[in-house]
């Protein structure tokens, strides 16, 4: 009877090592695949956030040949403008022409920096697959300017996007120009 | 009776023996294609990693940045020290001296608007490559004699080398 008794303690113990050793294993790996997939995960943020930033830093500072003003200049006029189209009657008005590449009709200082913005953005994130929405409001409600492409399945995944503001001083308000950014 | 018992023990002996090394084959079989697997994604990030390491030391490099009266413009490339620096590139020797900063790479800065233009300043590929990843930096291009700023933005390939 005591024989039997120790035979199958000896038994339980050999069963506890096996399952210890096990465990041990699948936490290695589980802990391997998940340092990998942060590691990535980390990178590709890094250089999305960098690109949001990058990409609003160049977009402000550069010149067109509207008054020969830079678009941060063209965004503040925008901002005192109404975002409905049909009432930007007293807004700057840009009398058409050729800019580098592409034609721009008559149209009001909002409309015109639609055009521009979408022809950058279309020439470099969108070749890039990447997901994007450039917005201008003094009221989140009623942009000035806004530019979407594909970004409404990232914000179901919100963890995704990156953003990154910049502040143009509108008196007595603030202009905030934004750019959300995913793959 | 003694012996048939003994028999039935070792027979036992046996299975479990034969169960434990089957568990351990499976282990080795199983961690060997996860080790490949990681490799191979190591592989990846590594070439990531070095295209983001070009690209940032492309963007800040004093060469290219944009500087007014010594203070520099984050993001923003002068356009005339990018038409220096591809001059300079032209000759291999010059190309040398960067090779410790970009490596096995291809570096081109496009203009998008108000016009498309494209400068390649370098590109070294030493010998047999397999593939490249890119990485994309969006950059203004500051004209110092107009005084305007264009959109553009620079592509840094990453060569993978191939075997042989």
């Amino acid at each position: 009877m005591k024989k039997t008794r120790k035979k199958s303690q000896t038994e339980l113990l050999g069963i506890a090592i096996v399952v210890i050793i096990l465990s041990i294993g699948v936490l290695i790996l589980i802990s391997n695949v998940m340092k990998k997939t942060t590691t990535t995960e980390q990178k590709r943020e890094f250089s999305e956030k960098q690109m949001a930033t990058n990409i609003l830093g160049a977009i402000l500072s550069t010149s067109t040949n509207f008054r020969n003003d830079r678009i941060s200049t063209l965004l503040i006029d925008c901002g005192n403008c109404a975002p409905d189209p049909s009432m930007r009657g007293s807004c700057s008005y840009y009398e058409g022409g050729q800019e580098g590449d592409i034609y721009i009709p008559p149209t009001d200082v909002c409309t015109y920096l639609q055009t521009i913005i979408s022809y950058m953005l279309d020439n470099t994130l969108k070749v890039w697959n990447k997901k994007y929405q450039f917005l201008a409001y003094i009221s989140l409600s009623y942009p000035q300017i806004n530019i979407t492409e594909g970004i409404e399945q990232c914000m179901e995944k919100s963890s995704y996007v990156q953003k990154d503001f910049y502040y143009l001083p509108l008196y007595p308000q603030t202009l905030t120009v934004e750019l959300s950014l995913c793959s | 009776m003694k012996a048939r018992k003994s028999q039935i023990k070792i027979g036992e002996s046996v299975a479990v023996l034969m169960i434990f090394f089957i568990l351990i084959i499976m282990g080795i079989i199983f961690w060997s294609r996860y080790s490949q697997m990681s490799a191979t994604q190591q592989q990846e990030t590594d070439i990531i990693s070095k295209a983001i390491k070009t690209s940032q030391t492309v963007t800040f490099l004093p060469e290219l940045q944009c500087s007014t009266l010594e203070v520099i413009k984050f993001s923003c490339f002068d356009l005339y020290k990018i038409r220096a620096m591809q001059e300079l590139m032209a000759d291999g020797d010059e190309m040398q001296y960067y090779f410790d900063s970009f490596s096995f790479s291809n570096i081109t800065v496009y203009s998008i608007y108000p016009t498309t233009e494209s400068w390649n300043l370098y590109d070294f590929t030493g010998g047999n490559i397999s593939g490249y990843v890119t990485t994309q930096i969006p950059v203004a291009i500051y004209d110092p004699v107009t005084m305007k700023f264009a959109f553009g933005y620079v592509n840094v390939a990453a060569y993978v080398k191939g075997r042989g």
